[in-house]
């Protein structure tokens, strides 16, 4: 279900709002360079959860390997363009 | 010489490890062992149902001649054991060992224990010990410790192709990590330093 406020002003950035929902941060917030050092939620768990979210928000699959570089937003969006993938 | 490895007792902000002797198996530790969710992606324990003869030969495998250490990773405030910690291989001609990590207590995945069991390992072997090479072998869905390793400033150095059968039958690969002393000390220059010391024996 989408909420009132979504529907209203969908974000701007797919990255930014799916970082936003997993760790619970304003997708305004977000950057290019926030990573594990600048989100103190972002820790091996929820990498995992963000991996799971990113897949589902983008329909994709990312391979290991993927997993293990996406250790900014900088990267992700970088790994989802090299994917051939609209961010 | 044996001995003097039951003395290193590593404190972190959060969790210390404590080394690990017969007196800590327990039926907690053994059920960690024998859970599938726990043991997916280690190697050895999940092919063979773990008892407490089988635990006493490992535990005891790490007093005997060859240099390893194993450790109880536990809270820093009560002292409740989460999980355990391995420096194994330790070649002292070349300078290298090997770390391996547990975190049995589910509740505490995601509570940052990896990580600063990972850190205190590092700086026992590369300060204490004065190993100039640390490595890791993961298998590729592992996707928490490499998550763990990459941020901690390990490389991935190499692929093992289709080494490992996980429980489901799937084979996966390997992938090989390690971090140099160099990397460790530009990193710990770089970084605010953290609440982390080894009590002295």
């Amino acid at each position: 279900m989408i909420s009132k406020t979504a529907q209203k002003s969908p974000p701007r950035d797919r990255i930014a709002h799916v970082i936003s929902a997993v760790f619970g941060i304003p997708a305004e917030a977000v950057t290019d360079d926030d990573s594990p050092d600048t989100i103190p939620q972002w820790d091996s768990l929820s990498h995992i959860n963000l991996v799971l979210a990113l897949e589902a928000e983008f329909g994709i699959s990312f391979s290991p390997e993927d997993v293990m570089e996406m250790l900014s937003v900088r990267l992700i969006r970088l790994i989802l363009t090299e994917r051939g993938v609209a961010v | 010489m044996v001995a003097e490895r039951l003395q290193h007792v590593l404190v972190g902000v959060r969790y210390r490890l404590l080394p690990f002797t017969e007196a800590h198996i327990s039926d907690r530790y053994i059920g960690w062992l024998n859970d599938t969710i726990v043991n997916r992606f280690t190697d050895h324990v999940r092919w063979v149902r773990q008892t407490h003869e089988t635990v006493l030969a490992y535990v005891r495998s790490f007093y005997q001649e060859t240099e390893k250490y194993m450790w109880g990773v536990s809270l820093g405030d009560t002292g409740e054991l989460i999980g355990t910690a391995t420096l194994a291989a330790v070649n002292r001609h070349h300078g290298s060992g090997g770390i391996g990590l547990m975190i049995g207590e589910q509740r505490y995945w995601g509570q940052g224990a990896s990580i600063e069991a990972i850190e205190l390992m590092e700086r026992f072997a590369f300060e204490t010990l004065g190993l100039r090479r640390l490595t890791a072998v993961t298998l590729a869905p592992n996707h928490a410790m490499n998550f763990s390793l990459k941020r901690l400033g390990f490389t991935m150095e190499g692929k093992l192709r289709q080494a490992f059968r996980l429980s489901s039958g799937d084979y996966v690969d390997g992938y090989c990590w390690a971090l140099l002393a160099e990397e460790w000390s530009a990193r710990r220059q770089a970084a605010v330093p953290r609440k982390m010391s080894e009590v002295a024996p």
